[in-house]
This record gives C-alpha cells, sequence and structure tokens, in this order.
C-alpha cells in the first residue's frame, strides 16, 4: 500500500514526509518535538543494513567474520552499533562504565 | 575482457507488486525482479570484482564508500517499502548470477513468503532513551557542605552523595526505559530489544547522554497516531530523558530467517 502524505508523522513533525525516509521525533523537555533530520543518521542506518535484515547464503556477505578486517576508526563506529559484533576483538574505546549494570 | 557481473539483493517482495520503482542501487544500476512464484527478489547487477573478498577487505576501511553503498542500499530497500511489503536483505548479500538468485528463492520461498506476510502493512519504529550526563547540583559532589575541620568525613560524604544520586538517576532512568517499552510493545506485534549502546558523540546520531533503551517495534500502519501519541505523551511525562523515534523504517529487525545472526 502507498503511505499517504497525510501519515500522522507529518502533522507531527509539520514537515512534508519524504516517502522512504524515515522520520526523527526527538523529545526532550524544552521541545516535545523537534523537525526531523536532514537525512537517516548512518548510525541508525549502519545498525540495520549491517546488523539485521535477511541473511541467506550469498556468496558474499558482509557478516561478523569480515568484521574483524575492520580498522580502527571504522570499528568505533561500528560497535557503536552493535557491540556484540566485536566480542572477539579487544575493546574498542568507549565511555567508562559508570557502576554496576542494573 | 568484459566485465563479469554478480547479482546484489537489496530485498524480497512480493511478485505481483505493483511496479518496480525506477530507481538506482548501489552501484548505479538499474534493478529489476527475479521472480520465483509469488515472490521475486529486487536485484541489481554489480561489478563481481567490486564486491569480491579482495574488494571488501578494501571497502570495509572507507568509511565514504560504506555510507554510499548503505545509503543506496537502504533507499532501493525503502523505495520498495513504500509501495508493497518488503523483506529487507542485509547489506553485501550477493550471488553469482540471478540464477542463483532465482535458486534462492526456491530454497527459501515458504520462509519468505512468511516474512512478506509478517511485514505486510506494518512498519518498523525505532525507539531510543537517553539519560542526560550529569550536570544539575545534584550530581555535583561540592553541593554538599565542605566542613575544614573534617576534610575526610566531608570527602566521604561528597563521595556518598554522589554515588547515591548516579544510583537514583541511573535506576529511575531504567524504570523510564521499561515503562517507554511496555508502552510501544503494547502498540507493537512484534519487539525487539538490544543492548543499549553508546554511540559516540560528533558521530551522526551520536548522544551526549548515556542510553538506556534501544529498541525496535514492528507496528502495524493503521497505528501510527497512537506512536505519535505514545512518543509525545512519554516525552512529557518524562521530561529529564531523551526519547528518540525514529520511523517509519522498513522491518530490517523483524526478518529472521536464513541463517540469521552468526554468533
Amino acid at each position: 500500500m502507498t503511505r499517504q502524505a497525510s501519515d500522522p508523522i507529518q502533522t507531527l513533525t509539520r514537515t512534508p514526509l519524504r516517502t522512504g525516509t524515515p522520520t526523527v521525533v526527538n523529545t526532550t523537555h524544552r521541545a516535545a518535538v523537534a523537525p526531523p533530520e536532514e537525512q537517516v543518521a548512518l548510525v541508525d542506518l549502519l545498525d540495520r543494513v549491517l546488523a539485521r535484515g535477511v541473511v541467506v547464503s550469498g556468496e558474499i556477505t558482509l557478516t561478523v567474520a569480515n568484521v574483524d578486517l575492520v580498522h580502527l576508526s571504522l570499528r568505533a563506529l561500528l560497535s557503536a552499533v552493535r557491540p556484540d559484533l566485536f566480542t572477539r576483538a579487544e575493546p574498542t574505546r568507549a565511555e567508562p562504565p559508570e557502576g554496576p549494570p542494573a | 575482457m568484459a566485465e563479469r557481473h554478480a547479482s546484489w539483493v537489496y530485498a524480497v517482495v512480493p511478485a505481483s507488486a505493483p511496479s518496480l520503482p525506477v530507481i538506482t542501487g548501489v552501484a548505479d544500476e538499474p534493478v529489476r525482479l527475479v521472480t520465483h512464484g509469488d515472490i521475486a527478489a529486487v536485484t541489481g547487477s554489480v561489478n563481481a570484482a567490486d564486491v569480491d573478498e579482495e574488494a571488501w577487505r578494501r571497502r570495509l576501511n572507507d568509511l565514504a564508500w560504506l555510507e554510499h553503498a548503505a545509503r543506496s542500499h537502504h533507499r532501493v530497500v525503502a523505495r520498495c517499502f513504500e509501495t508493497a511489503p518488503a523483506v529487507p536483505f542485509r547489506l553485501a548479500t550477493v550471488y553469482r548470477n540471478d540464477q542463483r538468485v532465482a535458486d534462492m528463492l526456491a530454497q527459501r520461498d515458504r520462509e519468505l513468503a512468511q516474512a512478506l506476510a509478517t511485514v505486510a502493512r506494518r512498519a518498523e519504529w525505532g525507539v531510543q532513551v537517553f539519560r542526560p550526563p550529569p550536570q544539575d547540583h545534584h550530581d555535583d559532589p561540592s553541593a554538599v557542605d565542605y566542613n575544614p575541620a573534617r576534610p575526610g568525613t566531608s570527602y566521604l560524604m561528597r563521595r556518598r552523595a554522589q554515588r547515591s544520586a548516579v544510583e537514583i538517576r541511573r535506576r529511575s532512568a531504567a524504570e523510564a526505559a521499561d515503562e517507554v517499552h511496555a508502552i510501544f510493545q503494547q502498540l507493537a506485534v512484534a519487539a525487539a530489544r538490544t543492548p543499549p549502546t553508546n554511540r559516540p558523540a560528533g558521530h551522526p546520531g551520536g548522544q551526549e547522554g548515556r542510553m538506556v533503551l534501544n529498541a525496535a517495534y514492528l507496528i502495524g500502519d493503521d497505528r501510527r497516531d497512537d506512536v505519535a501519541a505514545a512518543a509525545r505523551e512519554l516525552g512529557e511525562r518524562h521530561p529529564a530523558l531523551q526519547l528518540r523515534v525514529t520511523g517509519p523504517w522498513p522491518a530490517y529487525s523483524f526478518v529472521e530467517i536464513g541463517e540469521g545472526v552468526p554468533a
């Protein structure tokens, strides 16, 4: 089905919905609804296209096995996407732990 | 020597899908349908040399290229999702040729048809909750009166006050995260809660605060008003937290078939 221009998200953000482009609704105590981001945030996108989605044996599928090849700079970004991709690698730079987990 | 091509799969859609969007893929190639029975793979031809393992080795380290590939891949998936149910494939699922794609469809047709039924007329919404970094005076150790006569006691009191403030914030944020999750779960037909990550500040989408909820929900298109209302209401109820709702996404997080995520 076609997603209509009258979709609720449009009134929420007060800007035209660019079809297929996820809109971001930011809520803080200062502004209940912030304008949508210009484009989809890369971390949100990589989280989905690299770590989720169907995996059906292609000849080349980007999987955890390949991630070892990634340099540290990119690893910082990808570990922000999915830390569990790096369980076999050394810890990447992250915020220091603040206390024991709940 | 002629360029050898490989078949990059973006998504699976019903073969009866109205029409394939006029759009190009990761290699600026036009996309086409490879059909088997009732299902079809949205496929593009890419230069095989660009997607072999050696090329991946190079390109995985090239953030600009990875971003281009991710955005191109998503653009095709999203365009399919606008007009028909779409089962997104993971980035870089590439077959030797269209025949191999058709073989995959034949092997997996029941699972893929089931996945199409699951995602039809539904969309994925991402919900993240962040709590702000310490900044108010409750977190400031100097807020505890300093007694110059008993510096050691003052220090311990400051430490204790600091710890309990952190603990209270952490616990109330965790409770709020559970509440947000429960409310979106009520709207959803499926939910996927993943461990919070701490995205480095400065990265696109990076947040200054600490993530306490990282979840995705598969929600019927008829409940979009409810999604917006829930986001607004929860934002008002928890003014100290930042609630980030993204969507509608193609259902990347709700198509667990095939090999799944390798451990």
